[in-house]
């Protein structure tokens, strides 16, 4: 049989079970690898599996869950060599019966970024190599079990579609909070998968059937009626005392059937079910046809996601607009320097204002976009759970950020011109992306509401051909400012209402371009997208930071009656004050330290503000003096005495290390105001020296690393950060193109001074005249000296005070 | 699992033991996204907010340890401390035996990484030792502490484990 025929054919196709217990009853050690008997007892495995086969399951999983590089590293074998060897004894005991037989492939043991430090694109090569040694050996599809991590599975559904054309069935294992260990959600996991080209997507393992059964039902909901999904529960839950698993086969079969509704199109067991727990299953699913009825699905819900965040774009949706230089000079110097720290600020503001999505573009002329697109996805979702919009016309910009997405995204844009289409959209298809259209082509915007309808039917029409779903259609029939096309504003509100009615698609609109040009730009702003609103505008890209926008649309989603007994409207409102009515914020206190040097003159509440680490103060200070100074004046003469200050005191124990901490966190808000003045005048900030800073490879503790940078660029030198697990030769190459002549090394463990000593010889070879300060908990001053380093420094106001006198001595 | 019992300072906490408890716990890998989160544009954030996490994670095995210990007095046994690999000599190269035996990838979720670190970051494995006499096991091991010549504790004459200096 074909394996494809397995999705369609009538009654649930059985799957094997556990082969864990199996095994150690037959002597298996605990730690031993069970992937070695393919090689060493071949009989064994095989006959384990004829039984499963005897039993009736239609597939047999081939004995390889752990078969990865990465897991077989202490065993002297590879991949190349189990792979083979594992499909083989599946194969024998499969042929009989005429079952199939599934590449098993379990995840590699160790997190992807940023929670661990293993790369997508390692992971990637690391599964591509079971995959194309599966296929080679004649698998008949591609089983994926037991994930945790939605990235991870990513990386594995990437490597399956790279690597060959079989079918390939996802599999997650849940916790009963309806969330697995990385907090993804079966919402998630389900829209991810299907857009990554999954078969079919299921459960296995962690939780027995009755336990599972509330999550499939989600699974099933959040799935077209006729996409296969599967289950393969344990047998119960863990014994307490370590014996087992507390159901047998009869408890088993009379929990499974509840399934009975839920048209699976395949189900078996894991952990500790047996052959006899299969066998069950057959009069259980007995006259049961996989699939839904497509009267009792929902209509397709418009998607998108983080592993943790499942925004169902259902009535108005808020997209921030704010990550996008266009018109910014600070942010555009910010994308320019590499500066993430920008980037990341205005990602947790946007979200603490209540976006729902953010649209991330980062299109600066000079600029390698499609780098900048990587690093700024994969710094955004360090540290924000919200979904993006990748916000880009250049397919190489979104093909990096698509890549390196967790979830599934959407792509802003495309438009009516066929080269664009053909471009954009096959990689909106492999990467499960949903996409935005614009009613624009090679002749421009049409001004008629007719024409916009027609080629927004054509990007429709050909984003289905490319096999997008329709819910992951959106159109925007394009927002133009009322001070320059005023007639052509109700042509757009016409455009969007034809669209959504007779398209069926999902619409889009940049909100705030209609008051360009035009004073007090909320007032207009607000009153658009309320007619837009009214419209049925579904995803509206807007600064959430604007209350008059947000309060917007709360108070159309209570007047639409989306918003049920206006409960998010009355949480919201409830205690609000209007800003009018609301007490100006008290201005920092002018008093200085205790124990400190007060400053004098026109510095001293800024001197004062520093100590005490107050931000805001900080800055409102910052700003006051460089309507009269030069912004070098004013961290020469202001910030930097003011730090000194507070170092000294924290050096003779007046202060400790949490007023450090926030007095540097409070230059570095007056930094903030410096550099967007430096940006605005387009002048070029006047640095002190580059300073390159790393954690060493194999070492992730770098909170004392990022203290060091936010201390040092106080001081005003120009810090780059590589960041941790950084290996040498990244040290040098970043040395070399910065021409830096200071680099800072960090290491917290014994384990990895080795690596720190290595970094150091690699830069003194390759970049003579480069001079190394170094810390860490571990290290000491001998220490440092004997592994190379020029200097040890035991804090980062030691680090801050070698590198003023390695500048001042350089001459700077 | 002579593999376990790597360095002075283990065989010391653990002896006059018969059995030993492993245990791990985690506070899974949002905690990091959210410490990651604090520290934007706040460096004073990102230190209180790690400092934070690493105690929740250390009350969380706390709490595992208080249970562990009643159950364990209940059948009239006597527990140790528990003792991490990273105290003393204990190396951290027991961490990939250590989350195997516990099967914690797929039990909790954590794993371990190339340098043997273990990730989610804010995650914690320890040993326990099982004794039918009362013992109390030595968490300092100074003697061979990676931290013995920067060590604040003992600068004041104390140590980590709240003993006199060993």
């Amino acid at each position: 049989m074909p394996a494809r025929e397995l999705f369609n054919k009538p009654g649930p196709s059985l799957r094997d079970g556990g082969v864990g217990a199996m095994l150690q009853a037959a002597g298996l050690g605990l730690g031993q690898k069970p992937e070695l008997l393919n090689l060493t007892d071949p009989q064994l495995i095989e006959s384990i599996q004829a039984r499963y086969a005897a039993a009736g399951s239609r597939v047999i999983n081939s004995n390889t869950f752990g078969a990865s590089a990465k897991k077989l590293a202490d065993t002297g074998y590879t991949p190349e060599q189990i792979i083979p060897a594992a499909i083989a004894c599946a194969k024998r005991a499969a042929a009989p019966y005429g079952a199939l037989v599934a590449l098993d492939v379990g995840p590699l043991g160790e997190l992807l970024e940023p929670a661990g430090t293993l790369t997508l694109e390692a992971a990637v090569a690391e599964f591509a190599r079971q995959i194309r040694a599966g296929a080679a050996a004649g698998a008949d599809l591609v089983f994926l079990e037991t994930f945790t991590d939605l990235y991870e599975l990513k990386a594995a559904l990437l490597a399956v579609k790279e690597t060959c054309d079989l079918p390939v069935l996802a599999s997650m294992s849940f916790e009963p909070s309806g969330r697995t260990f990385t907090g993804c959600t079966v919402e998630s996991f389900a829209a991810t998968a299907r857009g990554l080209g999954a078969d079919a997507v299921g459960f296995n393992c962690s939780l027995g059937p009755a336990e599972i059964f509330p999550l499939a039902r989600r699974l099933a909901a959040a799935v077209p009626a006729d996409y296969p999904i599967f289950v393969k529960p344990n047998a119960g839950l863990p014994r307490a005392d370590g014996s087992g698993y507390d159901i047998g086969p009869q408890t088993f079969a009379l929990q499974m059937k509840p399934y009975r509704t839920l048209g699976l199109f395949a189900a078996g067991g894991c952990c500790g079910t047996t052959p006899e727990f299969i066998g069950l299953l057959n009069k259980v699913f007995e006259g049961c046809a996989p699939g839904r009825p497509q009267a009792q699905q929902r209509p397709a819900q418009s998607v998108l996601c983080t592993p943790v965040s499942c925004v169902n774009v259902d009535g108005v949706t808020i997209v921030g607009e704010r990550i996008n230089p266009t018109g910014k000079k600070r942010f555009q110097q910010a994308i320019r320097d590499g500066d993430m720290d920008y980037v990341l600020a205005q990602a947790v503001a946007q979200a603490d204002a209540g976006a729902a999505v953010l649209d991330v573009n980062v299109g600066v002329p000079g600029v390698d976009e499609p780098a900048a697109m990587e690093a700024a996805v994969r710094a955004i979702q360090s540290v924000c759970e919200l979904p993006l919009q990748l916000d880009s016309t250049n397919p190489a910009a979104l093909e990096r950020g698509l890549r390196v997405y967790n979830g599934k995204p959407i792509v802003n844009s495309v438009n009516g011109e066929q080269a664009v289409l053909d471009a954009i959209l096959p990689l909106c298809k492999k990467y499960g992306a949903a996409v935005v259209g614009l009613t624009l082509d090679e002749h421009g915007i049409p001004k008629q509401t007719q024409q916009r309808v027609a080629i927004a039917r054509r990007i429709r029409d050909a984003a289905l051909a490319a096999g997008i779903p329709p819910e992951d259609i959106y159109i925007d029939c394009l927002t133009l400012t009322a001070s320059a096309q005023q007639e052509d504003v109700m042509e757009t509100l016409k455009a969007l209402r034809e669209c959504k009615q007779t398209l069926g698609v999902r619409t889009v609109l940049g909100v705030s371009n209609i008051s360009f040009g035009l004073p007090c730009r909320p007032f207009l702003n607000t009153a658009f997208f309320t007619l837009a609103m009214g419209a049925g505008l579904d995803l509206a890209i807007i600064n959430p930071s604007s209350e008059e926008m947000m309060a917007a649309a709360a108070a159309f989603d209570v007047l639409s009656g989306r918003d049920r007994q206006s409960a998010r409207y009355i949480a919201r409102y409830a205690d609000y004050v209007p800003a009018a009515a609301a007490r100006p914020a008290a201005p920092g206190p002018a008093a200085p330290a205790s124990g400190g040097a007060p400053g004098r003159g026109e510095y001293a509440p800024r001197l004062a503000a520093v100590q005490k680490g107050l931000r805001a103060a900080t800055a409102a200070a910052t700003r006051g003096l460089l309507q009269t100074k030069a912004p070098l004046q004013v961290v020469d003469e202001g910030l930097i005495p003011a730090l000194d200050i507070v170092g000294d005191q924290y050096e003779k124990g007046r202060l400790f290390l949490p007023q450090l901490l926030q007095a540097a966190a409070a230059a570095q808000s007056a930094f903030e105001v410096i550099r967007t003045a430096v940006a605005e005048s387009g002048g070029e900030q006047g640095g002190k020296g580059r300073i390159v800073l790393a954690t060493v490879k194999g070492d992730v503790h770098d909170i004392g690393k990022n203290i060091v940078k936010v201390i040092l660029e106080n001081y005003g030198f120009d810090v780059t950060d590589l960041g941790r697990d950084v290996p040498p030769e990244q040290v040098v190459e970043t040395v070399q193109r910065t021409g830096a002549r200071l680099v800072g090394l960090s290491a917290l463990m014994t384990t990895t001074l080795k690596s720190m000593e290595q970094t150091i010889a690699l830069v003194h070879a390759k970049c003579p005249g480069c001079t190394v300060m170094v810390g860490g908990a571990v290290l000491t001053p001998s220490y440092a000296k004997a592994i190379g380093a020029e200097y040890y420094a035991k804090d980062a106001k030691q680090a801050a005070d070698i590198a003023k006198a390695f500048y001042a001595g350089q001459g700077e | 699992m002579q593999g376990l019992l790597q360095g002075a300072d283990i065989r010391r906490h653990l002896a006059g033991c018969s059995h030993a408890v492993l245990l791990a716990a985690t506070l899974g890998p949002r905690a990091d996204l959210a410490i990651r989160r604090a520290g934007v544009g706040d460096v004073a954030r990102l230190a209180a907010a790690d400092a934070a996490a690493s105690a929740l994670a250390e009350a969380a095995a706390d709490a595992a340890e208080a249970a562990l210990r009643q159950e364990f007095t209940a059948r009239g046994l006597y527990l140790t401390g528990r003792y991490s690999p990273g105290y003393g000599d204990y190396p951290l190269a027991v961490q990939p035996l250590l989350c195997t035996l516990l099967d914690s990838a797929r039990l909790l979720g954590v794993t371990v990484g190339p340098t043997n670190l273990l990730t989610p970051r804010k995650s914690i494995t320890a040993v326990l030792g099982v004794s039918e006499q009362p013992v109390r096991g030595h968490r300092a091991g100074c003697a061979h502490c990676a931290l013995r010549e920067t060590c604040e504790y003992r600068k004041r004459g104390q140590t980590c484990a709240g003993e006199g200096i060993v």
